[in-house]
């Protein structure tokens, strides 16, 4: 139990202990905390790091860890999704909001791109459809229109209405 | 028995998490923190929470291991003997008990406050690891083995003016008390002060946190001295407006000898002013 994610934290050298992986399955069996990733996430670093200047090295670690769950928000709170459309509506132009709902809104469009998104598994470049870099598409990084979208991580994806 | 903070103290829930696995597993928490964010008074905290007795260590250089288990005093033996009290022949009544073992001793289970562990000693910490390990030891001088009945909560603070040994941070658990984000600052000091007003504080909290942000300070400001300058604040009944920016430039905020505390950042902070209002 744990044996992998204890190896894992050894090898990004997070300097821990059998002592001290005993002690975090104790406190697991004694349900200190109960299916909770963000309890286990304090639990675990109450255990098994002793010293703040390793909690970087704990956080990545952690992190490769449990791939994909990267639900965990390390960073308090996430980027107001609401706050991001008012910011980006801002920007554009009469005509072009104009333009924005004869398309059906921001919602159809950001629908679109989500669904060209799941299309697309593979790096793209140039072309007039997927997602990529240098295109004509309205999705994608350094297209013809000079303005770009932030979402989530680092996706900017060039807007052309 | 779970702790969650107190009407007085704010307890962050990786804090709370801390504290009930060490209870929980009756492990040692040790407790690091930049000075004044509450290391010592969660201890304090606790043990009012949980109603039972704190007894608190104050480790200073010259403290040693043994201090805390007991000492022998040689000095009244010779002395009594010398009056020929009766008292003398038995060495037991020349034991002196140390806070480890009234802590052992305590009928409820008692949390043992083991504060600024960093100031000690380097060997300071490795010479408890036994006695905080299997909560008991020897008494040479009587041949008694004194156990723990029920194993204390012990509470460990350090301002980190030291590595601690290896061995004695692995069988501790660890929590670092990050410096409070301004909610939850907000939350503090509306605990200490609930009549403050709210414009006031307002005001005092960007005030502080702008000065906490003037690199190069010495000692930065912390909560411990904010909660000094709001009293201060409201003591002197000093409004608003007084702390507020004028046209953007930085004013000196009022009694600010309660947030600085060092010479150095004081004449820093001074000049600065003076460059920003030129």
């Amino acid at each position: 139990m744990l044996v992998d994610f204890f190896f894992t934290l050894r090898r990004y050298g997070v300097k821990t202990s059998l002592r001290e992986l005993l002690d975090l399955i104790r406190a697991l069996e004694q349900q200190v905390i109960f299916a909770d990733v963000a309890a286990f996430y304090h639990l675990a670093r109450i255990t098994l790091v002793k010293d703040e200047s390793q909690f970087d090295k704990y956080d990545r670690a952690f992190a490769s860890y449990f791939e994909g769950v990267e639900a965990i928000d390390l960073f308090g709170d996430t980027i107001d999704e609401e706050w991001l459309r008012k910011e980006f509506e801002k920007r554009l132009s009469a005509e072009e909001r104009e333009k924005l709902r004869q398309e059906g809104g921001l919602d159809e469009l950001m629908k679109k791109l989500r669904e060209r998104l799941d299309e697309q598994k593979k790096r793209h470049a140039g072309g007039n459809k997927w997602v990529g870099t240098g295109g004509t598409s309205p999705f994608g990084a350094y297209g013809d229109n000079p303005e770009g979208y932030v979402s989530g991580k680092t996706v900017i994806a060039a807007f052309q209405l | 028995m779970a702790f969650q903070g107190t009407d007085s103290y704010i307890a962050s829930n990786d804090l709370q998490l801390a504290v009930n696995a060490a209870i929980t597993l009756e492990r040692p928490l040790l407790i690091k923190g930049e000075p004044g964010t509450g290391k010592t008074l969660l201890a304090e905290e606790l043990a009012a929470s949980l109603g039972t007795d704190l007894i608190q260590w104050h480790i200073k250089s010259t403290t040693k291991a043994q201090q805390g288990l007991y000492e022998y005093d040689a000095v009244s033996r010779l002395r009594d003997s010398q009056l020929g009290d009766d008292r003398v022949h038995d060495i037991g009544n020349y034991i002196v008990k140390g806070k480890l073992w009234e802590a052992f001793e305590a009928e409820k289970r008692p949390v043992l406050l083991i504060d600024e562990i960093d100031k000690a000693d380097i060997e300071f910490p490795n010479d408890l690891l036994l006695e905080l390990d299997k909560m008991e030891f020897y008494v040479y001088e009587t041949q008694q083995r004194i156990k723990a009945a029920i194993r204390p909560i012990v509470v460990i603070t350090s301002n980190n003016e030291k590595e601690l040994p290896d061995a004695f941070l692995r069988r501790c658990f660890f929590h670092y008390i990050k410096f409070p984000t301004p909610d939850e600052m907000r939350q503090i000091v509306e605990v200490h002060f609930p009549k403050i007003k709210s414009r006031l504080l307002e005001e005092a909290l960007t005030s502080f946190f702008k000065l906490r942000d003037i690199p190069g300070l010495k000692k930065k400001p912390s909560t411990s001295e904010l909660i000094d300058w709001l009293k201060l604040l409201v003591a002197e009944d000093i409004p608003p407006e007084a702390l507020q920016d004028k046209e953007g430039k930085t004013s000196i905020p009022p009694l600010y000898g309660a947030l600085l505390k060092n010479e150095q950042d004081i004449h820093l902070f001074e000049k600065l002013v003076f460059m920003a209002r030129r």
